[in-house]
């Protein structure tokens, strides 16, 4: 699924960033990368931005991002 | 001389420890990019001077932005010694650069920053220790604990962490075969072929590789992805750390308030009315009243009694009166709302609660095609355009940025707050309504540019938001203080100087005529014959008189000097505090030289509105989006205020007030319709392909 889809306070697995190679990089840089842990802890009021939890800190992104980063519930 | 770098991720309190350091007065605050360029300074250490390089921060080795390539290029050079700054709060993420450093075969010493308590770490220590040797220091620039030690290592010893790490026995084949251009380069070649399979383009040039190399470079992409190469460091790190999960770093249950969906704006419009009200309004009025009286009817008034009673020439006196005293005097007197507008920023800043606000406004701005960070930008603007647009550095998006500089203009700032007073006073029985209204047409004229910007070569990047959340802080006395000391010296030492040098050309035009002959009362004045020129420009809003034009040129110095050059032209004495309404009162005699209807006074206050800033927002402006862009937003502020005043003109003219109110609600209608048509347009097409949704992409990641 994409991470767009996730349920707030679960735990999911990265499979997939999409993005080009700069972006990609920037992501990897703050903890998003496939095979990384991420969990939602909030959307915006108009639901255009995320709120993340990746190693530990807070990371938001835009919904563009989002919806090109796919995942998976994390066993 | 011995160069130290500080080298870290945003806001791992680098300016603090330089601050510490070198006892400088750097500004600081809690949020993601407050440095944007690099800082020297000397200081003394064991009889040796050392300068101290505080650089912008950096997630990586690889660059995202201009400030963070300034950053890679000083530590790839060598030629400093290097403090890796990590913040004990996000250490993990910190430890990725770290890596980087160490990939890139550069001599540091691991400075931890931000422990509060010692022996609560040194676990943490004793495990970087086996990797970094006795390089690693536990400290905190904010307390100064353990500073003196890590300037004792950094200062003392020749570091040469020389570890390699496990995971580059995987990239021997690609490193052998770059290894001649990697020193031709002065890097390291493991380095380098890192880098060559995440795609840095900047190492790629450098590296001038040939054909059967670039084979080679393809053959360990494939093999090696960015994903994989980032999961061997996460890897790496947590197998040194091996820590516990601790809660999230950067969120607190106070956000459940702030970032709530029903009060979240409900809180902020507050805070945003306290600021401006005690600002504006009550203790920055207040403060500001006295400062003025004390300036003016004091030391002015005195002054000016010294001089006539020491029989100086009148030119002299008329200078002194009109330029030091009533012009850079006048700027003084704002000095207690700008320190208190600065002390609100500062508490701001070093609470954490802008990160909050970029995130809160991230929707609504994105559909104008700015960035969430513009929020701040544009709200001081309500405050004073010329700092305000300060803070648009913080903008990663060049488009956003060059948007958010040109709009911030638009909104109406406090100096031209006494034009509105006078005006609305003489013909609109002081409504707040008008005042009002005046302010809805600057942020509506800024939307409407928004939106036509965001649709000509200014399209903004839409990925391009991606912030971390600082953890709330509670804000630190020594550097709000700080930092309304530096914004304080900074407004008076550049922006009063500009404006001194201003003020005695304005001075000059209005008080001589073209043979040089002093002409007290300005009616002959170059600046007269210089205003008749450009008057019949004005006659369709209007206000085509000279006297009118003239205080719109002098507003381009300083929007205060409008209504001083009006009170000037109509022989109104400001030196009480009923004058005010004498000058409103003189506006609307006809035997007055300036005297307006009050459909021309309309059209005169949202000219005053609209057009260009004062020299040293422009000054500002350039330095921040470029000459050209500049001048094409000024352009624009000159058309744009002449058509809308000349809208505001015909129609309350012709019609009535009530007239001008349903057209302006009409708008305002139009306005959201059009914001809603580009947001339902944009929903319509996949981010992805942009095409119709249709899952395709979905499906090809599955």
């Amino acid at each position: 699924m994409r991470l767009c889809n996730i349920k707030k306070n679960k735990n999911y697995k990265i499979v997939k960033v999409g993005l080009d190679y700069k972006l990609n990089r920037r992501l990897a840089d703050l903890g998003i990368y496939a095979g990384a842990n991420i969990r939602l802890i909030r959307k915006s009021i108009s639901g255009a931005t995320y709120l993340f939890e990746v190693v530990n800190i807070a990371v938001a992104l835009r919904r563009a991002i989002v919806l090109k980063i796919v995942v998976k519930e994390d066993d | 001389m011995i160069d130290i770098s500080l080298v870290g991720n945003p806001n791992t309190g680098k300016t603090t420890l330089y601050n510490a350091i070198t006892k400088s007065c750097e500004h600081v605050g809690n949020w993601h990019g407050v440095t944007v360029d690099k800082k020297t300074s000397l200081f003394e250490y064991n009889d040796n001077t050392f300068r101290l390089v505080d650089l912008p921060g950096t997630y990586s080795l690889s660059s995202y932005s201009f400030e963070e390539q300034v950053t890679i290029d000083n530590i790839l050079q060598r030629k400093s010694k290097i403090i890796n700054l990590c913040d004990i709060n996000a250490i993990e993420r910190n430890l990725y650069l770290t890596l980087q450093l160490m990939e890139a075969d550069v001599d540091f010493v691991l400075a931890i920053n931000m422990v509060k308590h010692l022996d609560e770490y040194n676990h943490l220590k004793s495990k970087l220790s086996k990797i970094l040797g006795n390089r690693v220091i536990l400290c905190d620039g904010q307390s100064n604990l353990n500073v003196q030690e890590l300037l004792q290592v950094v200062t003392n010893t020749n570091i040469n962490i020389n570890n390699k790490l496990p995971y580059l026995e995987k990239f021997n084949e690609l490193a052998n075969c770059i290894r001649f251009n990697a020193k031709n380069e002065g890097l390291n070649e493991y380095f380098c072929a890192i880098k060559l399979c995440e795609y840095d383009k900047e190492i790629e040039t450098r590296l001038k590789l040939n054909e059967n190399q670039f084979l080679v470079v393809e053959k360990f992409r494939k093999k090696f992805s960015l994903d994989f190469i980032a999961k061997l460091r996460y890897d790496y790190i947590n197998q040194i750390l091996n820590i516990p999960r601790k809660s999230v770093y950067g969120v607190s249950k106070i956000d459940n308030l702030f970032l709530h969906r029903v009060f979240a704006l409900p809180i902020f419009v507050l805070i945003m009315l306290g600021i401006f009200f005690i600002t504006f309004d009550s203790l920055g009025a207040f403060l500001s009243y006295y400062l003025n009286v004390f300036i003016k009817d004091i030391v002015g008034h005195n002054l000016i009694l010294f001089l006539q009673s020491v029989n100086v020439n009148i030119i002299f006196i008329d200078f002194i009166n009109k330029c030091i005293i009533n012009g850079i005097g006048g700027i003084l007197a704002f000095l207690p709302q700008i320190a208190l507008l600065f002390l609100f920023i500062s508490i701001l800043e070093e609470s954490g609660y802008l990160s909050r606000l970029a995130f809160m406004f991230e929707d609504w701005l994105s559909k104008f095609g700015l960035s969430g960070k513009s929020v701040f930008t544009l709200i001081m603007g309500f405050g004073c355009t010329t700092t305000a647009m300060f803070t648009a550095n913080n903008l990663e998006d060049k488009n956003a940025k060059i948007k958010t500089v040109l709009l911030t203009p638009y909104m109406s700032c406090s100096a031209k707050l006494p034009i509105y007073a006078v005006f609305c006073g003489a013909f609109f029985n002081q409504s707040i309504f008008m005042i009002f209204l005046l302010y809805f047409i600057g942020v509506f004229t800024a939307c409407l540019l928004a939106l036509i910007l965001e649709n000509s070569k200014l399209k903004s990047n839409e990925q391009s938001f991606i912030l971390e959340f600082p953890a709330y802080r509670f804000p630190k006395m020594k550097n709000v203080i700080r930092n309304i000391y530096i914004n304080v010296i900074h407004f008076v030492s550049k922006v009063g100087g500009m404006l001194l040098l201003f003020g005695i050309l304005v001075w000059f035009l209005q008080s001589f005529t073209f043979d040089l002959q002093f002409a007290q009362d300005g009616k002959s004045s170059i600046l007269k014959s210089i205003s008749e020129l450009f008057a019949p420009i004005f006659v369709p809003l209007g206000f085509g008189n000279w006297g009118a034009v003239s205080a719109l040129l002098c507003g381009l110095v300083a929007k205060e000097i409008v209504v001083t050059t009006l009170a000037m032209i109509n022989s109104v004495n400001l030196s009480n505090t009923t004058t005010t309404s004498i000058l409103s009162l003189s506006l609307i005699s006809c035997n007055s030289p300036i005297h307006f209807t009050g459909s021309s006074a309309l059209s005169f206050m949202v000219f005053c509105l609209l057009y260009p800033p004062c020299i040293s927002s422009m000054s500002v402006m350039k330095s921040q989006i470029g000459k050209k862009m500049t001048i094409l937003g000024l352009l624009l502020q000159l058309t744009l205020a002449y058509i809308v005043s000349f809208f505001v003109y015909m129609v309350s003219n012709n019609f009535d007030y009530t007239a001008f109110i349903i057209i302006s609600v009409v708008l305002v209608i139009l306005l959201i319709s059009l914001i809603c048509i580009n947001h339902h347009e944009k929903n319509n097409i996949c981010q992805i392909c942009k095409q119709k949704y249709c899952d395709m992409c979905y499906k090809i990641y599955k």
